[in-house]
């Protein structure tokens, strides 16, 4: 009996502790709990990076508008996933993601509202929803990656990569893992006759298919491969910037360009909060951070940032027709590949 | 009276219920019910998928090799270390535990940066790596150079056991001393290699940083990644990785089972009265040479080679050059100890939450562990299986639970989205560690101090604060730093229950190595495994002090 | 104080520990004395409160302490009892005088604690021990602080589970007296668990002798040694020559090798002898029994001798039953 009761009394004890631990961790814990309230002065952004961007975006929106952003930033798929799990209590106002078939799925699952934003029309209408559900307000360009240490000059085109010269020393990101390499797979098999059998060839010649796209990058700049294809062209544009030894190039017969999209969540609790940012997103101010991260602006009309105009890179067509199926078939397609 | 004397069982009942059952019957019924119907279609569609008998062959195939190599380290170095010259250096044992203590993804990408073609290797040896280390081989190594200190451990407790009038009747009655090995020491042995060996093949199943990091480069899917793909990539399907998540289950259930099946039959009383270490001899000069060398080469391939890479890369200015004093920085370190860069928030994050979580799993531990006692009835062991259920069930299952059960409609309120569901994750994957170090404590105790306790003390608060306190607070502490330490590393949880604006030191790290910069992510790697090492130390330190006053 | 039992029992799942028992204890010293596994110790258990019975009554002076009827069950330490385990179940991490007080907290003042401490350690030997950790003594120092503890608390009852067994021989003997002495002074009840017949016998007022879950005689020691209840107490308590194997038997001492009054006698062929020091214990094989007898003088083996009996002392377990 009394070893009972010392077990409930322990219990106490630990109840206790448990209060303490709240005390000690009270304002953090309030600080996130804000989250769900509909404060007019908050906004929650599930936001796919880049890193550095989305921050400084989210500074200067907090700075010209005085409402607070929460912000959870990840990949695009994991914000997804997020998405889905919290179907019964909805958190994220405002979703942005690195891809538009997903963009398109959450469309039509309807979970997002339409919005006529401010700057709409000066925006690539090729890489929006034409019922303004996303605005594809920065885009980035699919080029190849080299290193500048291990290859000297280079212009192949796509299938020059098959050839015996390259074998082993290609890499490109994981199409399960990167958003912009099913763009990429889907531009250059849905557009072009042969596409499949250019990657077949690929993967025959011991392409390293290397994560998410900074890990096909980090491949490259380790000098572990010589070459990624499909590569994130602003990663790249960076990492040479910080003065490693990679360049960019576009192969000639034309590339994917990926944009990047943002849309308001159709159960947004704050939805002006959430227009506010959109209009925010398309402004010459924010289209100018993009500019700098090297990103291209949804805007062609603001200047760039040591890096190829979306005018100088041929480009493969982008059709936005029922994207969200036939990628899956894409990536089904691809996945069942040896 | 009834009412009362349940209570206690009650109450941890109910704590444990929330904390992991609930997630899990969340599992299973995301699994099974759609639209409020019973459906197995998308478990079904799962097990049609002809890519599930790979994963799954994946998976048991890659948890078999792990224990076959962690065997072949672990064993000599057990046997080393009980019965050469090496058995007098503790210290050996917290070296041991550093591999252990290394989050898998950053001793992956270490041994990823080592190897890989103008990697650090031929960097060094301006030559290419005479065997090709990117294949299932290498993945099984460096898993098992994260996984041997564990089977170490405790087949090295084994052997210690032996010591005393075990060993003294071998030496009288058996032949040769390679016999008196297999026909004395392995049986008794066999027990505490089956429950490690098994023990290690649960971890290798759950692991998620080595398949995440090196595996994905080799092509090598296992259960872990792909659950965690389901949840993570472009398409979403969350009841294909509840589904998924169901089969590991099983497996690991039917393992858990298997293995108590084999030390019920196998388990023999080992504690022998009277110890003897005094007959210590003395070691040949060979014994000496190959048993230091066997260890500072276990040692050199399972903390210096990894160590050397993440230390390297953290201090390189341009990773695209090779090493050279010109190309190194501590930028990537100060940039983490600027107070308010989100460097700094995550590592503070992860030590507050790893901190709040110890603190809870401790209390919970300590009442879970006084209460199942020896076990004997049948709602201590049931409590005792509850506990436990994380050391058998991986961590992704359980995640997902974690986020299906607190998003369901009809709870009046929940933890998601603030700073507490991390801290309950962790209570929840963690609280074995702290139920076992209390329960070894007071296992070590006689058991009629129950009995005492009972028979003297004039209420309980008094047993609390002077006998239960002072007796097991060495190990209620022991089980606090270690879930200290294993949540301030914990990454799948993480990745996916993190609120918004909130980064934990590993996923800082992770998303570095995703999305960032490589050098800063192995600096904050640097940075928390010295914090780790910090903590072991003091744990040592602890029981050192507590060995001199008992 | 009396103690009553009215039909206690225990049960584990099916199997029954403690088939029911009804009672009565007056004596001040008794034994409960039984092979391992008997369920002696869960029947202590069950008058310290330790363990719960299944059911039935035990009262302390007419007062319940435990009824699975009225609900009753008084927690061990409101139970006015104390108690000394095999193991000493000392606290391994308090000194021998906290060992000792730790019974009286909460109930007497610091300053008194300390004088009650130090009678107990006093009539126990172990003044000079108190700063000391129950680590740093010996066996029989560390029981000695385990009786300390007991009697300072002034209990009404002491229950000793095995509390000698884990002693050595003469550790044993010495602390018999001791416990027998320290008991009687303080004017406590005792009860005494062991396995050890010449403990039982030699310390107890009353003995206990219980079998696979069962009291199977109770009585005073002589009592028992010389007239057993069946063949199990025969064989268990001193040593048995049995007449008719189950019937009829005859204790070692009343079986002579030299002719004396009142005696039948048998012959049989000695075939083993052993030295006890003060005297020879033989085994002779008579009947197709294995019988034994003391004499002053070793017997060869293989010799054939003739036993004298006295017929008087003859026990026979039929007749008792009857």
């Amino acid at each position: 009996m009394k070893k009972l009761k010392l077990t409930a009394m322990a219990g106490i004890f630990t109840s206790a502790l448990l209060l303490g631990a709240c005390g000690a961790n009270n304002d953090e814990a309030s600080g996130a709990e804000n989250n769900t309230s509909t404060d007019e002065n908050m906004i929650t952004v599930y936001s796919a990076g880049p890193g550095g961007l989305a921050e400084n975006i989210q500074e200067a929106f907090e700075e010209e508008t005085g409402i607070k952003v929460e912000m959870f930033q990840s990949t695009t798929g994991k914000i997804l996933s997020r998405l889905e799990a919290e179907s019964n209590n909805p958190v994220a106002d405002v979703v942005v993601l690195a891809s538009v078939p997903s963009m398109e799925g959450l469309k039509s699952e309807d979970k997002l509202q339409a919005y006529e934003a401010e700057n709409g029309e000066s925006i690539n209408p090729e890489w929006s929803d034409s019922d303004h559900y996303y605005y594809g307000y920065s885009a980035a360009a699919l080029g190849v990656t080299y290193n500048t240490n291990q290859v000297d000059a280079i212009d192949a085109d796509w299938d020059d990569f098959s050839d015996a010269e390259w074998k082993g020393r290609v890499a490109m990101p994981d199409p399960t893992s990167s958003g912009s390499a099913v763009d990429f797979l889907y531009g250059l098999t849905n557009q072009t006759d042969g596409g499949w059998d250019t990657v077949q060839s690929w993967l025959d010649n011991d392409l390293l298919i290397a994560g998410a796209n900074k890990e096909a990058l980090n491949s490259v700049i380790t000098g572990d491969k010589d070459v990624v294809v499909s590569a994130v062209d602003y990663m790249t544009y960076k990492a040479k910037n910080d003065g490693e030894p990679v360049d960019i190039y576009y192969p000639e017969s034309g590339t994917v360009i990926s944009p990047r999209a943002a849309g308001i969540l159709a159960d947004a609790h704050n939805l002006e909060g959430a227009q506010a940012y959109i209009d925010f997103l398309l402004s010459d101010t924010a289209q100018q951070l993009i500019a700098d991260a090297y990103i291209l602006p949804g805007n062609d009309a603001i200047e760039l940032n040591d890096r190829a105009a979306l005018s100088e890179i041929s480009t493969l067509p982008l059709d936005l027709e029922d994207i969200e199926e036939k990628q899956t078939e894409t990536l089904n397609k691809f996945t069942s590949m040896e | 009276m009834i009412v009362r004397r349940h209570a206690p069982f009650t109450a941890l009942f109910i704590i444990l219920s929330i904390l992991a059952v609930a997630p899990l019957l969340a599992v299973l019924g995301y699994t099974f019910f759609e639209d409020g119907s019973l459906s197995f279609d998308s478990l079904l569609s799962v097990l049609q998928n002809n890519s599930i008998v790979k994963t799954m062959q994946n998976s048991l195939l890659l948890g078999l090799y792990v224990i076959a190599l962690t065997t072949c380290i672990a064993l000599p170095l057990a046997i080393i270390r009980t019965k050469t010259f090496l058995a007098k250096y503790d210290w050996l044992d917290i070296v041991f535990t550093i591999p252990f203590m290394t989050p898998p993804y950053i001793g992956s990408m270490g041994w990823i940066l080592f190897m890989q073609h103008n990697g650090y290797y031929e960097q060094i040896f301006q030559s290419e790596a005479p065997f090709t280390f990117f294949s299932v081989a290498g993945m099984v190594f460096i898993m098992s150079m994260h996984l041997y200190p564990f089977l170490y451990l405790m087949l090295k407790n084994a052997l210690l056991r032996f010591d005393g009038s075990f060993q003294d009747a071998t030496l009288i009655y058996g032949g040769n001393p390679i016999m008196n090995w297999i026909r004395t020491i392995m049986p008794l042995l066999i027990s505490s290699y089956v429950m490690a060996a098994l023990l290690v093949f649960i971890k290798a199943l759950a692991e998620f940083g080595t398949p995440a990091t090196f595996g994905k480069r080799i092509g090598y899917d296992v259960f872990t990644t792909e659950i965690h793909g389901y949840l993570s990539h472009w398409p979403i399907n969350i009841s294909a990785a509840t589904s998924l998540s169901l089969i590991l289950l099983s497996v690991c259930m039917l393992i858990w089972y298997i293995q108590n099946v084999i030390s019920r039959k196998h388990s023999y009383g080992t504690l022998s009265g009277k110890s003897t270490n005094a007959n210590q001899v003395k070691d040949s000069l060979v014994i000496r040479i190959v048993s230091s060398g066997y260890v500072l080469i276990v040692l050199g391939l399972s903390i210096g080679i990894p160590y050397f890479s993440i230390i390297a890369t953290s201090l390189l200015k341009v990773r695209g050059e090779a090493l050279s004093l010109s190309n190194i920085t501590f930028s990537h370190y100060t940039d983490l100890f600027t107070v308010g860069s989100s460097s700094f928030l995550a590592l503070m994050n992860s030590i507050n939450f790893a901190f709040v979580a110890s603190t809870i799993a401790a209390g919970i531990g300590f009442c879970a562990a006084l209460y199942i006692k020896d076990g004997k009835r049948k709602p201590q062991q049931f409590l005792d299986f509850t506990s436990l259920l994380s050391n058998i069930i991986p961590g992704i299952v359980f995640v997902v639970g974690l986020i299906l059960f607190w998003n369901a409609a009809w709870l009046p309120t929940t933890v998601y989205n603030t700073n507490w569901m991390p801290i309950l994750t962790y209570i929840v994957l963690f609280l074995p560690y702290s139920v076992q170090y209390t329960k070894s404590a007071l296992s070590q105790l006689h058991p009629s101090i129950h009995q005492s306790n009972a028979v003297f003390a004039q209420n309980s608060w008094i047993i609390l604060l002077k006998i239960w306190l002072p007796l097991l607070g060495q190990g209620i502490l022991a089980g606090w730093m270690m879930t200290f330490i294993i949540s301030m590393r914990e990454l799948v949880g993480s990745l996916l229950i993190l609120p918004p604006s909130v980064e934990t030191s590993a996923t800082f790290i992770f998303s570095q190595f995703e999305q960032g910069d490589v050098s800063k992510g192995m600096a904050m790697a640097v940075i928390t495994v010295l914090l780790t090492i910090l903590c072991i130390f003091l744990i040592e330190l602890l029981q050192r002090k507590a060995l001199r006053t008992n | 104080m009396k103690i009553l039992l009215k039909g206690v029992e225990k049960k584990y799942g099916n199997i029954q520990a403690i088939k029911p028992i009804d009672l009565t204890i007056e004596d001040r010293f008794v034994t409960i004395l039984g092979q391992s596994g008997c369920g002696k110790t869960t029947l202590l258990k069950m008058l310290a409160g330790l363990t719960e019975p299944t059911a039935g009554e035990i009262y302390f002076d007419d007062t319940p302490i435990f009824s699975q009827s009225k609900k009753v069950n008084v927690k061990p330490n409101k139970r006015e009892i104390a108690m000394v385990f095999q193991d000493f179940g000392l606290w391994p991490h308090m000194t021998v005088f906290d060992n000792v007080a730790f019974g009286l907290r909460g109930k007497i003042s610091k300053s008194e604690r300390t004088e009650i401490v130090h009678d107990a350690l006093k009539k126990v030997k172990l003044e000079q021990k108190a700063k000391m950790k129950p680590g740093e003594l010996s066996g029989g120092q560390q029981q000695r602080v385990a009786l300390a503890r007991a009697i300072a608390v002034n209990p009404k009852l002491i229950l000793f589970d095995e509390a000698l067994s884990a002693l050595d021989a003469i550790l044993r003997e010495q602390m018999r007296e001791e416990i027998l002495t320290i008991v009687h002074s303080i004017g406590s009840k005792a009860i005494f668990v062991t396995h050890d017949q010449t403990e039982a016998m030699a310390m107890s007022d009353n003995m206990i002798v219980m079998d696979s879950g069962e009291v199977v005689q109770t009585g005073s020691p002589e009592e028992i040694y010389h007239s057993p209840i069946n063949s199990f107490v025969a064989n268990f308590i001193g040593k048995t020559n049995w007449l008719e194997e189950q019937e009829r038997m005859i204790r070692p001492e009343h079986v002579h090798p030299y002719p004396q009054a009142n005696t039948s006698t048998r012959s049989g062929i000695v075939r083993k002898c052993m030295y006890e020091g003060d005297r020879y214990l033989i085994f002779v094989e008579t009947n197709g029994h294995m019988w034994k007898f003391y004499d002053h003088h070793p017997h060869i083996q293989g010799e054939k001798i003739m036993l004298y009996i006295e017929e008087n002392t003859i026990h026979s377990l039929q007749k008792q039953e009857a």
